[in-house]
């Protein structure tokens, strides 16, 4: 009786497993509005390969997105490019697109002869805050920037810069103006990741502050030796 | 005199009319994206791109080379827009599974006014008034 119900256990665990996998590959994209396309973009937030548009843009951040059309399984789909319907709240080129002007501007997807064959509507806001999440560089979680982040000399961590609108989330990576007051610690900005590298060069301590999308945050670093 | 011609051109437009429009997507949260077939008026917030599709009045079929200009692309643009066909199971008597074609265009809202769109398929004409509205 017990085997039983074990291995009825071991199916219910199956099935909720492989029920949780179809749903996080369905919230990796986001369909158009005539459901014959979807839209995803890189992670800008880790921990996943890809994303969908399931956020306002930030004013002045870029994305970089991936349309695949579905129309039908009779052929390859026809060859498309992007076109915002409001240049002034998203521009557009190639595959990324930019946030321009606070608003909405749906995105089009259009064919070499201008029939559209989807559309996928989008917000832009300005930010408000950013949000620093530093890990160790294989990962692993460090203690929040509320506190004094804490290195050995030599050591390396990566802050991630998250751009929010008060409590909403927003997307896009942005450039960032990063200085620290102290040769303690060397930073570089890497905009392609939304990161901030950090390296302990020398017992002491530094202020890094770091400036993007018209936001301005910083925190404390400590070095020891 | 002018009043009655641009109403006999008017009644005209109306009276050709083989055809019914409806909605084919739903707008963004707090946008507007609405179809009034009795008004004969499109309305979308500018920004909004709003897909409608185009049946025949008679006989629930696509519009057969359907045709639309805004004449005002400055204030509501259109695009043909593409549907793909679904396939609709049919009984014996039908001769099987058909193919249903589905006729839509886009109407994307650029600037704060009103326009007319004209609508020709091959079985008709209409006229309908496209509003932009902000939001």
């Amino acid at each position: 009786m017990a085997v039983a119900s074990g291995r009825g256990d071991m199916k219910r665990h199956l099935l909720t497993a492989s029920l949780f996998l179809v749903l996080l590959c369905l919230s990796c994209v986001s369909q158009g509005a005539l459901q014959q396309t979807d839209f995803e973009t890189d992670c800008s937030t880790g921990g996943c390969t890809s994303r969908p548009l399931d956020a306002p843009l930030a004013l002045g951040a870029w994305l970089d997105i991936a349309v695949t059309v579905e129309l039908d399984n009779t052929s390859t789909p026809p060859p498309t490019s992007l076109r915002a319907a409001d240049s002034a709240v998203l521009g557009v080129s190639g595959a990324r697109i930019t946030g321009a002007g606070g608003g909405l501007s749906a995105l089009l997807v259009e064919t070499p002869d201008g029939v559209v064959v989807d559309f996928f509507h989008i917000w832009v806001g300005p930010a408000t805050r950013l949000k620093l999440v530093p890990t160790r560089p294989d990962g692993t979680a460090l203690p929040s920037l509320e506190q004094v982040l804490v290195l050995a000399a030599g050591e390396q961590a990566v802050v991630e810069r998250i751009p929010y609108a008060n409590s909403q989330l927003l997307l896009g990576r942005s450039d960032a103006v990063v200085t620290v007051d102290s040769p303690a610690v060397d930073a570089v900005n890497d905009p392609n990741a939304n990161r901030v590298l950090l390296t302990a060069a020398a017992p002491g301590d530094a202020t890094v502050t770091v400036e993007a999308l018209g936001v301005t945050t910083s925190f404390q670093v400590r070095v020891t030796p | 005199m002018k009043n009655t011609i641009a109403g006999l051109v008017v009644t005209s437009w109306m009276e050709t009319c083989a055809f019914s429009l409806h909605p084919a997507s739903t707008p963004p949260p707090t946008k507007t994206a609405d179809l009034d077939a009795t008004q004969r008026t499109i309305t979308v917030s500018s920004g909004v791109a709003f897909a409608v599709q185009c049946v025949e009045s008679n006989g629930a079929a696509e519009c057969r080379g359907l045709h639309v200009e805004s004449d005002d692309p400055g204030i509501a643009e259109v695009r043909p827009g593409y549907l793909a066909p679904v396939v609709q199971a049919g009984g014996v008597e039908t001769g099987g599974a058909t193919v249903a074609r589905r006729s839509v265009f886009v109407v994307i809202g650029h600037a704060s006014g009103e326009t007319a769109l004209r609508i020709v398929t091959e079985d008709g004409h209409d006229r309908y008034l496209a509003r932009v509205v902000s939001p």
